[in-house]
């Protein structure tokens, strides 16, 4: 563990029951979280991005459970915690901002008690201070006339200040982590870019390690400091972002770089895609999990056999690609 | 607030007619026994089944006594005892609903199956059975009528529960760290408010009908006692000489009350449906 780590994960493993029998959601994830780095998750949908959040809160509810793993947040395994306990952790020492400000925020209740809220919850400010501190909060995310904004209902404001309102409840209690879980999905291009704009200034002034789970591309080269790669319920590449984005070492980020679109695309040319689909996660092939789709694999037996192992590139520390022909895949893009 | 009640009223003559006339019975209610010279118990030989005049607008019943100021006590007994039953009715019905919801698992099997073998009687069969038991008179009608719509209010409760706990908003608030108390208090109760005052109105007049049917029967209030029931009761062999008005006016009382509150309890459910379209209402942008 790096000595400025503050969420450590490791080997976590997250099962749902299913009728057609057990789905491995989540299959031995492992990342360390520094003080204040952005670390992005990205994959398609069912790649397991929700059920590690939810894993990390401790929400996986039946017919789900986390079967193995820890979650080392301040010292101390998230998963041996009563739930008692973890009710104080929650909100307080790892937050989270949701992609739909509008369904997270109770339309009936005024915004400012929903802020204040979670200031009472996690403290002992009197009733006056928090609602003190929650006007300073609707201030601190941008809001025009914070004071109008603590006695407007959700309905009267836009979504993206709503949005901004989401952000100043997550961060209300200065929490070490905050999982955004695709904050910008339902907002539309400009807003986009403002709550980014946002969400870096104020984590950078608290000093904030942040989550960011999306399926944006952009957005991952805009926000974060390294990003991982989520296939099938595993990690498939782990680095800076920098490098991953520009010398991606599996074949599944190098397609999935390769098919977002860019402005200086040939027109004519068709986008390139990847075919097929993930496998079901109830029926894992024995090998890779992505070999089936891999434009690299080819008819390698190897692929098709062996799950292969998380490894460290050559000279890259910091670095992992879970390939067995990373250095193959490296060439081909440098 | 406001704009809940100006909606109310803009919904239209029967509304507005209907809140108008309930009001003019819980005026009597509250006015006739205080203001009226005649006592409701006081019997005058002199004056036996005296057809309605300006000295009684209601008549006499046989035993003299004014019907009009029995009317008016028993406009009190019968909307304070539909006011009692459906409050706690609703209290009782909301605990059981929220617990099962909440618990799920076994405590909710145990909770619903108790409440779907009360259901399986026939309201009144079921609130009879536990006014009888209980020894007839209005506190134990009350009780019986309570209990008769405790698992109406429970199922209603227990399925808001278990709509409002799927939403995102509660599970935002969850993975905030917000317990299971402060989760009633700020996302549930106030989000199934207006379907419980929904079914609370639409049960009121048929609470104040069993309460009445119970007094007829005997089971309820007993004779002397100006219940519109037990009142009917009395009316009815001088209703077979010609003196309708003894048993005429409880009954239009009665169906005064349980008509005015089921247009009213309509309205309210319009008005209080988000998924409804308030029409004119300002404000919702």
């Amino acid at each position: 563990m790096k000595p400025d780590t503050v969420l450590s994960v490791k080997d976590m493993h997250t099962v749902f029951a299913t009728p057609g029998g057990t789905a491995h959601a989540i299959r031995g994830v492992s990342f360390d979280l520094r003080r204040g780095e952005r670390l992005g998750i990205v994959g398609e949908s069912g790649a397991g991005k929700s059920a590690l959040v939810l894993s990390l809160l401790g929400l996986v509810e039946p017919p789900g459970r986390v079967a193995g793993g820890s979650v080392w947040l301040n010292g101390r395994d998230l998963r041996t915690l009563s739930e008692r306990q973890m009710r104080r952790v929650r909100g307080k020492e790892i937050s989270i901002v949701f992609q739909d400000p509008l369904t997270a925020l109770n339309p009936v209740r005024r915004i400012g008690p929903q802020v204040a809220e979670v200031l009472l919850m996690h403290g002992d400010l009197s009733r006056k201070q928090a609602r003190e501190r929650a006007v300073g909060l609707l201030a601190d995310v941008e809001l025009p006339e914070p004071e109008k904004c603590y006695a407007a209902y959700p309905h009267e404001l836009s979504g993206g200040m709503r949005q901004r309102v989401m952000i100043a409840i997550a961060l209300a209690n200065s929490p070490d982590v905050l999982i955004a879980d695709e904050p910008t999905t339902a907002l539309d291009a400009t807003t986009q870019a403002q709550i980014i704009t946002l969400l870096n200034k104020v984590i950078e002034e608290r000093g904030t390690a942040v989550v960011m789970i999306t399926h944006n591309m952009g957005l991952v080269a805009d926000f974060c400091d390294t990003v991982q790669v989520m296939y099938a319920g595993e990690v498939v590449e782990y680095g800076s972002r920098d490098r991953l984005l520009d010398r991606p070492a599996h074949p599944y980020t190098a397609a999935l770089l390769a098919s977002v679109p860019a402005m200086d695309a040939r027109r004519d040319l068709p986008l390139p895609a990847l075919s097929g689909l993930p496998p079901s996660l109830t029926d894992l092939p024995e090998g890779c999990a992505f070999a089936p789709r891999c434009p690299l694999e080819g008819e390698r037996g190897l692929c098709r056999t062996t799950r292969p192992a998380p490894r460290i590139l050559d000279g890259e520390p910091d670095r992992m690609s879970m390939c067995h022909f990373s250095a193959e895949q490296l060439a081909l893009t440098s | 607030m406001r704009r809940t009640r100006r909606a109310l009223l803009r919904g239209g003559g029967a509304t507005v007619a209907a809140a108008a006339v309930l009001g003019l019975v819980v005026a009597a209610a509250a006015a006739v026994p205080v203001l009226w010279p005649h006592d409701a118990m006081t019997t005058t030989f002199g004056s036996i089944l005296e057809a309605p005049s300006l000295a009684h607008p209601m008549g006499t019943d046989g035993v003299g006594r004014d019907v009009l100021a029995r009317f008016g006590e028993g406009a009190r007994i019968s909307l304070l005892i539909g006011l009692v039953a459906v409050v706690t009715g609703a209290l009782a019905g909301l605990l059981i609903g929220l617990t099962s919801g909440l618990a799920g698992g076994a405590v909710d099997e145990v909770l619903m199956r108790v409440m779907d073998a009360l259901m399986a009687f026939p309201t009144l069969m079921l609130t009879m059975a536990v006014t009888i038991s209980l020894g007839s008179g209005l506190p134990s009608a009350t009780a019986g009528v309570t209990i008769g719509t405790i698992p109406w209010f429970a199922r209603v409760a227990r399925s808001e529960t278990l709509r409002i706990t799927a939403l995102p908003m509660v599970e935002a608030a969850v993975a905030l760290g917000m317990g299971r108390a402060r989760l009633i208090r700020a996302h549930v109760l106030p989000h199934m408010v207006s379907v419980l005052v929904v079914q609370a109105t639409a049960t009121y007049g048929s609470v104040i009908l069993s309460v009445a049917a119970l007094g007829f029967l005997g089971l309820g209030a007993r004779v002397p006692t100006p219940e519109w029931g037990a009142m009917i009761t009395e009316g009815m062999e001088p209703a077979l000489t010609g003196a309708w008005w003894v048993a005429f006016f409880p009954g239009l009382g009665m169906l005064i009350v349980v008509t005015c509150t089921s247009v009213l309890s309509d309205r309210i459910r319009d008005v209080l449906d988000p998924r409804g379209s308030f029409s004119g209402v300002k404000g919702v942008t």
